[in-house]
């Protein structure tokens, strides 16, 4: 945040008040998620305020490196999601053929049209072999699987955490009264300081037919052959 | 001029002593690419190419996941406003979002722009 002081070329002195000038920058997909307090921003923030009189045509040139820094790391995934009716469209496996405006991203698909996205992954999953192209049935069915089951919003779902996961997995799976898979975001959560870790049990079947379960064994095995046991599981 | 001080100094003939609006001279309704032009294309010289100036009404429109925009509002609509870029910031990571508003009723959006911020 930079305040921008009376009587630079920009903003001039008969506004009679200073102008607060925000940016706000696309969350990374690494730590420490977002520019705020990272170097890049600070010396922006320390660099800029005396230039405002003294030298006003080297602070866009300064700004634009700041943008141009933050658009080149790669960025958190956005609500792109199997709820949304672009990706479905763009599916290969089984695209949505619905008449519905392609702009509206944030229009949901159904239970019902659910079940048959993750069915048609289920049935492409057994045909195919390649480990490539069972990838990309693996995780948008997952993705799909865990959003419906878990009640959660597009940009939840990467919050997934793979140790949590498999730490808890097993425990819940042979719950003697109540088998459950339990699904670790590891975030940070609303009223609460820092990042923890939320555990969130799921039905391993829903009524409609989803199976859970399957897909979080399928998830599992994959990074286990891979021999990845921690980090993001997206 | 507002002419508040007119009564002290005996002058009745200016601003409010006129009989004009007070409001007149404060612009909480005006937003600042408004009053100052000349700001649009200080923030077009390195905001980059994919830019949308954005106006009220496309404040709660279903915005792309790619490009930047600059939402510019009035400071009397700021509270309302800046609850679109808040939601934005969770919905389209994205996204860059430039927010430019005078220093005027910060009492009102100064807590809602805290919240975006973190």
């Amino acid at each position: 945040m930079l305040t921008v002081p009376l009587g630079c070329p920009a903003w001039r002195a008969d506004n009679l008040e200073p102008l607060i000038l925000a940016i706000s920058l696309p969350l990374s997909k690494s730590f420490p998620w977002r520019f705020r307090n990272t170097p890049a921003t600070h010396d922006v923030e320390c660099r800029v305020p005396p230039m405002w009189t003294t030298s006003f045509d080297d602070i866009g040139p300064a700004l634009r490196k700041l943008l141009l820094q933050a658009r080149n790391v790669p960025k958190c995934e956005g609500a792109w999601c199997p709820s949304c009716y672009t990706v479905a469209l763009k599916d290969d496996v089984f695209p949505i053929k619905r008449p519905v405006s392609l702009e509206d991203e944030d229009a949901v698909i159904n239970a019902k049209d659910y079940d048959r996205f993750v069915v048609a992954r289920a049935r492409f999953w057994r045909k195919e072999t390649a480990r490539n192209r069972r990838k990309q049935v693996l995780f948008p069915a997952l993705f799909a699987v865990a959003a419906y089951a878990g009640g959660l919003r597009g940009e939840e779902v990467p919050l997934m955490d793979l140790f949590s996961t498999f730490k808890h997995f097993s425990e819940g799976v042979n719950h003697p009264k109540h088998p459950h898979v339990v699904m670790a975001l590891c975030g940070r959560f609303k009223n609460k300081i820092g990042e923890l870790e939320h555990l969130q049990p799921l039905a391993t079947k829903t009524r409609l037919g989803l199976g859970v379960l399957i897909w979080f064994q399928q998830m599992l095995s994959w990074h286990k052959r891979k021999n990845v046991t921690r980090g993001p599981v997206f | 001029m507002t002419g508040i001080d007119g009564v002290s100094r005996g002058d009745m003939n200016a601003g409010v002593m006129a009989g004009a609006d007070m409001l007149s001279f404060v612009p909480l309704n005006v937003s600042v690419l408004e009053r100052s032009p000349a700001l649009t294309k200080w923030l077009l010289g390195w905001v980059g190419n994919n830019v949308e100036f954005l106006e009220p009404s496309h404040w709660p429109r279903i915005h792309g996941s790619h490009g930047t925009y600059v939402w510019s509002p009035p400071p009397a609509a700021a509270p309302a406003a800046l609850e679109w870029p808040g939601e934005l910031v969770h919905k389209r990571p994205t996204l860059v979002h430039v927010i430019v508003i005078p220093r005027l009723l910060t009492a009102l959006w100064r807590n809602s722009w805290g919240k975006l911020r973190t």
